[in-house]
């Protein structure tokens, strides 16, 4: 009894440990809460009910990390979601800056804002990246470049 | 820059207080109970077949029949599937494949029809995509090589996330790119004189990537300090790649190659120092640099970096590992199989 009451606590204490983690890798990718919200909730979901035994908090980051992407990517090729197009959404962001940098990233691809989220936001190196989406060190360098290419292309734009 | 602004920005992203109470709240339900003795079944069987198909390769016969010979008892988990498709002159065969409880494994040959492209160096090259109806990591290796015929065998690996059986429905294959005539360079020696190394010019450029154990310590931001590319050292032996410069900046010794039009193939190295004892130096990290071209016209610098002294320098060797060059095959290969045959 009393251990499974300690498995709860720690739970719910990497639960909110790592939500604005997992919620804003989720928003990088999908572009608008509504959807990060869903993959949220799919991500922490998973975690409680067939999360691994974590050897260490490093492991149990990686596997949030890569579920998150998972749970992502399932939601974009859910049936219904086909059909629907998510609502234009600006970031409640404290500056003008803030506001013109995400506008530009809305226009990349979902896998330019993963790369670039997991690389400039979270710290991991391009190899932990690859290793991360199942890529190859090259393809997430080369992704970075085109990304920042991408990003110079559209403020110039503006 | 770009990384400043971006983390000011994604500081203000959060998700709604409610949002994580509720998710928190779930950790009062209990865990579902896990059933780890299959999992464990599964990955010795796998590690079974890692182990026993390279040894195979060498005969010309059909995958099942091999498997037969070397253990019946795994050979019984695979069924036959002999599904093909024909792309850019090269043949894809899913040739077998068994699904056990969370997981699934499929062997895929690829052989060229229009001469001898393909060689032991085949690489799937990150192309292949495996869909799905359910979440799975997934792993794709090669498996042998079969010279006479000229057959590569991949072994797909697939377990779902959760550690639940597989479901049923359907899952596609997909592969749209090899690289194939890679040569690969092992324990090389390179031809640089480290006896009189001083201080390299530098500058300062954006920074693409890169990793080690001390990349942390040293790299922040979104620029690194990188040797400026010098004329290429006459005899440096790796095809497609050149050494541009050998020098300290800030205290350590930069080594750096160049890859020119390197999204056409996948070169890559990995230097060490080999002291006069015969002990080794590995360095503390490494950096990734670009000139920010597109396609042919793009050039890719890696700066690999050594905290070591020029007097103990001046007694060492340059040593590495390389693999370099490579032709491209593009196609559009793709196979469709029910999961349910595979019960």
């Amino acid at each position: 009894m009393a251990d499974r009451s300690l498995r709860a606590d720690d739970q719910e204490e990497a639960v909110r440990r790592y939500a604005d983690m997992v919620y804003r890798l989720a928003f990088a990718r999908m572009g608008n809460t509504s959807d990060a919200e869903d993959v949220f909730q799919e991500v922490y979901l998973r975690y409680l009910t067939s999360a691994p035994d974590f050897a260490s908090e490093e492991h149990r980051k990686a596997w949030l990390l890569k579920v998150t992407v998972n749970c992502a990517k399932k939601l974009h090729t859910a049936p219904w979601r086909r059909r629907t197009e998510p609502l234009d959404e600006t970031v409640a962001a404290p500056s003008r800056e803030d506001t013109d940098l995400w506008e530009q990233l809305r226009r990349l691809p979902e896998r330019y804002r993963t790369v670039l989220h997991l690389y400039y936001y979270e710290g991991l190196s391009t190899r932990e990246t690859a290793a991360l989406l199942g890529c190859r060190d090259a393809t997430v360098r080369s992704q970075l470049t085109r990304a920042r290419q991408k990003l110079r292309e559209l403020m110039k734009e503006e | 820059m770009f990384q400043e602004t971006y983390r000011h920005m994604m500081q203000s992203v959060r998700p709604s207080r409610q949002l994580v109470e509720a998710a928190a709240g779930g950790a009062e339900r209990p865990r579902r109970a896990r059933f780890k003795g299959r999992a464990a079944v599964a990955a010795a069987l796998a590690l079974c077949l890692c182990l026993a198909l390279p040894a195979l390769g060498a005969q010309v016969r059909p995958i099942h029949d091999l498997m037969y010979l070397v253990s019946p008892a795994v050979a019984q988990w695979f069924v036959p599937v002999e599904k093909s498709c024909v792309s850019g002159g090269v043949t894809m065969e899913l040739t077998a494949a068994r699904l056990e409880g969370d997981t699934a494994q499929f062997y895929i040959t690829l052989r060229d029809l229009e001469g001898d492209r393909l060689d032991e160096s085949v690489d799937l090259f990150d192309s292949y995509d495996l869909l799905r109806p359910f979440d799975s990591t997934g792993t794709c290796e090669m498996a042998g090589w079969e010279e006479a015929s000229g057959t590569a065998t991949f072994l797909v690996t697939l377990q779902t996330m959760d550690g639940s059986d597989i479901p049923g429905g359907k899952a596609t294959f997909r592969l749209s790119r090899l690289l194939t005539g890679q040569e690969t360079y092992e324990d090389l020696t390179v031809p640089a004189d480290l006896s009189a190394v001083g201080e390299g010019s530098f500058e300062r450029r954006d920074l693409l990537g890169g990793g080690g154990a001390a990349y942390e310590t040293y790299v922040s931001g979104d620029t690194a300090q990188v040797l400026r590319p010098g004329t290429p050292l006459e005899g440096f032996p790796v095809k497609g790649m050149d050494l541009t410069a050998i020098g300290y900046v800030d205290g350590l010794l930069h080594i750096q190659t160049q890859v020119k039009n390197p999204l056409a193939g996948d070169s890559h190295g990995y230097f060490w120092l080999e002291t006069e004892d015969g002990g080794t130096v590995e360095s503390l990290y490494n950096v990734y640099t670009t000139d920010g071209r597109e396609g042919a016209e793009r050039t890719d610098w890696v700066d690999q970096v050594f905290d070591i002294s020029p007097d103990a320098l001046a007694g060492c060797t340059l040593k590495g590992d390389f693999a370099s060059g490579g032709s491209v095959i593009e196609g559009d290969w793709s196979i469709t199989f029910p999961m349910e045959e595979l019960q």
